[in-house]
């Protein structure tokens, strides 16, 4: 339960906000405190004001200048707050979306999210097997026969050499069949790799090739194939150890979305939102 | 929308290519899983050979909606995007709809624009410095009018004419554009997995002086540990510059800071204003000397020969008599749109004038400083690296798929106008790596074992030697006897043994699931004893054989047609799947320096233009072609007379 709450993203969000608070009531200096009307200088913004400075004139601000600088905040906190008080921050389009656009920064940085455990990708693993599952690797070998080069007699040809591969063990595989611009040896392809080098009929007939025997001819994109298929292991699910750097960016990507929404979800739970029906005529003077 | 339009256009600065990610499938099994997966030793005996057996594909072009044009035409997808939608996965577009590849790619460089880079998606945030400089304010209001067009053209205009608001300049020095840099390397490592999907770290170095492009990516052959200490070059003065000299001075300051090892690539000469390939240099007026073509042959290894803004090979003003010269030609204004082009320009603009105007520059200075082998990539703006045509997601995301789309105007000038139908669904680059990383596959594109595709993932092999028989075309596996009797694409001949010309075994393979191939041709360009540039395509192997005999005048038919348009299908009843042979250059004169490259056209298949007609049902008027032939370009073989 605990643990629960600890991942809540609102218990997130209110822990931050603390976190702003007393840093920036640490910044206003412990021993003030601002009465309404008042406005403090704190040591924490001259200092604030005389960095800025330094950093763009490589000096700090003389007597003058810093009184100046003093001013022009205090102007500046003073047209802040009356504009606040207006209700100027409402209307603005720009203001508007630069605060709703901290909110989203905050929800991300609270998002941040923890170190997955074991377990949770141990979790996240098992359920989402067929993204992580490995697939069935062949090692096969494969006899290349020209149909567009022998015609007619593609197909008795690759039989005839289907009869001399099966008998004779020691045939020379390079000596036999047409050439071609594929390997004839291909290890540990999955089905969708067999796919993009012969088509996927080709990689939906060669799947189901018993192995170490030739077999033929198969049907691919560019002709008749004999086949060996020198080993297959079948598909099965990696242990996590196998994958937990894949699992674990996936984690992380899924959570972090997942929270950002939360975060959200929580927020709008707390609005209702009417929708005024659109008016039919338009108002006079308004475009 | 139009308006905006022909202004995004104005600075499509240039490629990209991002390198996606697949999901890891291998860990750390125990020994007893190890052994059991290990394949037994392959029952053929010529197993065991160590050179590359499969081409990796991929795009080294591609921006994301950090690119200032991208992001401000409406691109949102970031480097994460592009790398899962090069591995295979499922992403959602800019606009809004779905989108997935064929097949995974292999690799992919993210190449975002340097200058400005970041700036939009900050303007777009309402970031308080750009908002309190009159101007920034100005277009930020601009875009939240529903003026995002207008806006985008006048700060593209703004920024390639070095007059943006110093608020809105984010030039290497900034912490923005620091933390950007990171982000970007972040992304390329956290998705390159090597051994099955390579994703590179890279740039654009985005120079147009003059609304002339120059513009060319650098690609980094190492990870985050070293790209870190550098920051990528821009070309604003005075911390950048637009002089390519300038850019290979910063590519050797990082190779000696870091140990590491870097790469550019130009691309869209066609849009360079006569500038791309020079023999007077542009600024200086000199004539290019030693010093330039060294430093350009160190660093300007490949070329980008075709991509979204046309295709670079050649020109018909050049090649008159090459009948398929005239392929998606982009001739009529450079990049800018300040200059309309004039015929003398073409020479140095397409690759294949700039191969033969090498060998001359070469014999006067002796260096080639245009020895470059070929890449395709896609240039695409939308962060999705989509060069087939039935999957077009188009140069920018405006051009996204929509039943108008090719009726807009993409760029106009007083000098010409260029339409949105006018974009080329292409190209791709493949490379012979011996494994898919990113050391093998940069080592690579360094011996320039790679050819350039126009979005076919045809298998094209071309290997060049003195001892190649017509029998070797017969044997039964054309790479282990290229390999073992000459030097592969993008290798040398040199000295000729006496009464010895050079043969070429050269074969390709369709694509498993494209068109049938119509010819191989060969194209040769030499250097004659008056110390001119020549040059001539071979056709020498084609589909079809049996019927299909050349004519008196030696022109072969053509292979025919069997696009049906109304369904944008097309049917591989003519053709061959695979054609191989070999051919012995029946002109050869050991005495004159050459190169020879390989052009590899498929049969006529349906244009993206009319798989849109279908989709959206619209009727789209003659003057746009509605299909095309796909190619295939390889890097050339350079023959050198001794001395």
């Amino acid at each position: 339960m605990l643990r629960r709450v600890l991942r809540e993203p609102l218990f997130h969000f209110l822990l931050l906000g603390l976190a702003i608070f007393l840093a920036s009531v640490a910044l206003r200096d412990s021993k003030s405190t601002e009465q309404p009307g008042e406005i403090v200088i704190t040591s924490g913004v001259v200092e604030q004001i005389t960095t800025a400075f330094t950093r763009t004139w490589n000096r700090p601000p003389g007597e003058q200048e810093l009184n100046g600088l003093m001013e022009d905040y205090i102007k500046e906190e003073i047209f802040y707050r009356e504009a606040v008080a207006m209700g100027l921050d409402r209307d603005d389009i720009i203001v508007r979306r630069r605060l709703a656009q901290k909110i989203d920064f905050l929800s991300e940085e609270l998002n941040a999210v923890p170190e997955p455990g074991e377990q949770d990708l141990q979790r996240y693993l098992e359920s989402n097997r067929q993204q992580f599952q490995i697939g069935t690797k062949i090692s096969f070998t494969q006899i290349y026969v020209n149909t567009e080069k022998r015609g007619a007699s593609a197909e008795a040809d690759a039989q005839r050499i289907l009869t001399q591969l099966i008998r004779n063990k020691n045939l020379d595989t390079g000596q036999v069949g047409d050439p071609f611009l594929i390997p004839d040896d291909h290890d540990s392809q999955s089905a969708d790799e067999i796919a993009r080098t012969f088509g996927s009929g080709f990689a939906a007939e060669v799947v189901k090739v018993k192995t170490d025997q030739w077999t033929g001819p198969l049907k691919s994109e560019y002709g008749l194939h004999l086949v060996l298929v020198r080993q297959k292991v079948e598909g099965r699910m990696p242990l996590l150890a196998e994958v937990k750097d894949a699992v674990k960016k996936e984690w992380i990507r899924v959570e972090r979305a997942k929270a950002k929404q939360e975060f959200y979800r929580l927020l709008r739970a707390r609005y209702t939102v009417r929708i005024e029906p659109a008016q039919t005529a338009q108002v006079p003077g308004k475009q | 929308m139009k308006h905006f339009l022909e202004m995004f256009a104005v600075t499509i600065l240039a490629a990209a290519v991002v390198a996606p990610l697949y999901a890891q499938d291998a860990g750390t099994p125990d020994k007893e899983a190890i052994e059991k997966a290990l394949p037994k030793k392959a029952y053929s005996p010529y197993a065991g050979r160590n050179f590359p057996t499969r081409p990796l594909f991929g795009d080294t072009h591609l921006h994301t909606a950090l690119s200032l044009d991208a992001g401000a035409v409406g691109c949102r997808l970031m480097p994460g995007d592009a790398y899962r939608f090069a591995r295979g996965e499922e992403v959602t577009s800019s606009s809004g709809q779905q989108v997935k590849l064929s097949r995974p790619l292999d690799f992919l460089v993210v190449s975002d624009h340097t200058d400005n880079m970041g700036l939009v998606t900050d303007l777009f945030a309402g970031k308080p410095e750009i908002l309190a400089d009159p101007q920034g304010r100005l277009w930020y209001d601009m875009i939240q009018s529903g003026k995002a067009v207008e806006a985008a053209y006048q700060m593209i205009t703004a920024s390639s004419e070095g007059k943006l608001p110093k608020a809105m300049t984010y030039s290497a020095d900034t912490p923005r554009y620091r933390s950007l840099w990171q982000d970007i390397i972040k992304a390329a490592d956290e998705a390159n997995n090597p051994g099955r999907f390579t994703a590179f770290i890279g740039y654009e170095w985005t120079s147009a002086p003059g609304g002339n492009n120059l513009h060319r990516n650098v690609i980094f052959r190492d990870n985050g540990e070293k790209a870190t200490q550098v920051l990528p070059y821009t070309t604003v003065p005075p911390l950048g510059s637009d002089n390519p000299r300038d850019l290979w001075k910063w590519m050797a300051a990082y190779e000696n800071k870091t140990g590491g090892d870097v790469l550019a690539i130009p691309h869209n000469g066609n849009l360079s204003g006569g500038r791309m390939f020079p023999i007077i240099e542009p600024g200086t007026g000199k004539k290019i000397d030693r010093e330039y073509a060294e430093q350009r042959s160190r660093w300007e290894i490949l070329y980008e020969v075709t991509q979204m803004k046309g295709d670079s090979e050649t020109h018909p003003f050049l090649s008159r008599n090459d009948e398929f010269a005239n392929f998606e030609r982009w001739d009529k204004v450079n990049l800018g749109g300040s200059e309309a082009h004039r015929p003398e320009m073409f020479e140095f603009e397409y690759a294949r004038s700039a191969l033969k105007n090498g060998l001359k520059l070469e014999k006067e200075l002796g260096v080639n400083p245009y020895k470059f082998g070929l890449v395709g990539s896609t240039d695409s703006h939308t962060a999705l690296s989509t060069a087939e045509e039935d999957n077009f997601f188009s140069k920018g995301a405006p051009y996204e798929p929509s039943a108008h789309r090719w009726e807009h105007v993409f760029i106009k000038t007083p000098h010409g106008t260029i339409m949105a139908w006018e974009l080329t669904s292409s190209g791709y680059a493949a490379v012979w790596a011996t494994e898919n990383t990113r050391e093998s596959i940069f080592d690579a594109m360094e011996r320039r074992e790679t050819y350039a595709t126009t979005g076919s993932r045809m298998i094209v092999r071309f290997f060049g030697g003195w001892d190649f028989e017509a029998k070797d075309a017969q044997n039964r596996m054309p790479a282990d006897i290229g390999y073992r009797k000459g030097v592969p694409m993008g290798g040398d001949l040199s000295a000729a043994p006496a009464g010895k010309a050079p043969a070429f075994l050269v074969a390709a393979l369709k694509d498993p699931i494209g068109a049938n191939l119509d010819r191989i041709q060969i194209v040769k360009g030499w250097l004659d004893s008056k110390n001119e540039v020549q040059e001539k395509v071979y056709d020498v192997v084609w589909g079809d054989a049996a019927t299909r005999k050349p004519a008196v005048d030696g022109k072969l038919p053509a292979v025919g047609n069997t696009v049906d348009l109304p369904s944008a299908t097309w049917t591989n009843t003519i053709g061959d799947p695979e054609l191989i042979t070999v051919w012995k250059d029946p002109d050869f004169d050991a005495s004159q320096r050459a190169f020879y490259y390989a052009r590899v056209l498929e049969i006529p298949t349906p244009r993206w233009t009319a798989y849109d007609a279908k989709y959206f049902q619209v009727q789209i008027p003659e003057e746009v072609p509605m299909t095309q032939q796909e190619r295939a370009y390889t890097s050339p073989i350079w023959y050198t007379p001794g001395k």
